[in-house]
């Protein structure tokens, strides 16, 4: 996940520079990510991926994303916006050590 | 699984969600709702009916009929669809099987939303319930391991890539796009709602309800940010210290919290506001929400038939 739109970061602009997990992250706020991304890809291989409004999947709306696919600039509504994300397998999974 | 850029597959797709702006111009304009009273205040339990909240304990919202099957199938289609490109080329690709009615854990609803009540918080504190099935969960989380076991084996990647494009080559993203249509819409709902008069007192309410009840300091939003970082690090729902189930003194400060939400009515109150919008926005948007649902109901069941003839057979 990145802070600009187009797969960067706000600053300089830099692809490397993103918020990155496997199965989950319950609050993107514990890594500087809360209410900050405006562009998205899931990168794997095997599940759709979900990132939430809300922390802990909270608030109700969220984005879905097939694997190999994403949003180069989240609508209004989602940019800046998201605040936790799972994978489906990580749906409902309780006490994922595996969560960021 | 990893959510980052194109990286080893090497393909991104950008695609820009669909903004209908004009509905972001309906905030603070919940008088057309009919629900207004002269303060501006609206969606309270004065001005709405039975039938209204008919649908609260599961938030049932008017969007829900165009959201035909969960994005959950499409991929399970999809992954049965990769096996078979993927074995005869020699890659093992060992898809589980999954139950296509995707029974959701009881602090969920069918959508997606998650629940939260004094039930659900007697029993789980802030914790979440556990899956349904719990066999099919931990048999999918072993998949995802070994499906990252090919690393960067550039003639694995290849093949996938190239199975992937194969399977995807007639609709594209259309589904995942449409699903995301429909979610866009309720986030905007959402967003207008949340900046109603009568919704942001039932918040200040329930700050004052739970303030004196809890020793952390209570959020501006209940319905995103609780509970706050740090007291999920100490509840073990986050951070490095997780526990599978909640302490007394979690499940102490979730009761409070909902028993706060039920006086203040600040969910309740939220439910009528969102529920308003939303069938603004399902009358503003019927002809393409139409289109979605019929194209949905039609793609529902060429998935369940790929699935029928591909998935093994169940546990």
């Amino acid at each position: 996940m990145w802070t600009a739109p187009n797969f960067v970061s706000d600053t300089f602009h830099d692809p490397n520079v993103r918020l990155t997990f496997q199965n989950c992250i319950d609050n993107f706020g514990r890594y500087g990510y809360l209410d900050n991304v405006s562009s998205t890809y899931n990168n794997g291989g095997s599940q759709g991926s979900f990132l939430y409004t809300g922390t802990y999947q909270q608030g109700g709306d969220y984005i879905g994303m097939w694997i190999q696919s994403g949003y180069a600039s989240l609508s209004s509504t989602y940019n800046d916006h998201l605040r936790s994300g799972y994978y489906s397998g990580a749906l409902g999974l309780v006490n994922s050590s595996t969560c960021l | 699984m990893l959510v980052t850029l194109g990286g080893k597959y090497g393909r991104a797709f950008g695609v820009a969600i669909l903004v209908t702006a004009s509905v972001l111009s309906l905030a603070g304009c919940s008088n057309s709702a009919g629900r207004a009273d002269a303060s501006g205040e609206s969606a309270s339990d004065a001005n709405s009916s039975s039938s209204d909240l008919k649908g609260f304990a599961q938030w049932v919202m008017p969007l829900d009929e165009f959201r035909v099957y969960p994005m959950q199938l499409d991929n399970y289609a999809e992954q049965l669809q990769l096996k078979n490109c993927l074995e005869p080329a020699g890659y093992q690709w060992p898809v589980p099987w999954q139950d296509t009615n995707f029974p959701q854990p009881e602090d969920f609803n069918r959508t997606g939303y998650r629940l939260f009540n004094k039930d659900i918080a007697a029993k789980h504190g802030y914790h979440l319930a556990p899956p349904q099935n719990e066999k099919e969960a931990a048999a999918w989380v072993q998949f995802d391991q070994f499906s990252q076991s090919y690393g960067d084996d550039a003639a694995f990647h290849a093949k996938f890539s190239s199975c992937l494009d194969g399977i995807r080559s007639k609709d594209g993203l259309k589904y995942m796009n449409d699903a995301n249509y429909i979610s866009e819409l309720g986030s905007q709902a959402t967003s207008v709602a949340k900046q109603e008069k009568a919704v942001q007192s039932a918040v200040e309410r329930w700050r004052s309800c739970l303030t004196p009840k809890v020793s952390f300091a209570v959020p501006a939003d209940p319905w995103a940010e609780m509970p706050p970082i740090s007291v999920g690090e100490q509840f073990g729902i986050i951070g490095q210290n997780r526990t599978a189930t909640p302490t007394s003194d979690e499940i102490a400060a979730a009761v409070a919290d909902a028993d706060c939400r039920d006086s203040s009515k600040v969910s309740e109150t939220l439910y009528l506001a969102i529920q308003a919008q939303q069938k603004k926005l399902v009358d503003k948007n019927r002809d393409k929400l139409d289109r979605i649902r019929a194209d949905a109901t039609q793609h529902q069941k060429d998935l369940l038939r790929i699935v029928a003839e591909n998935a093994p057979a169940a546990p």
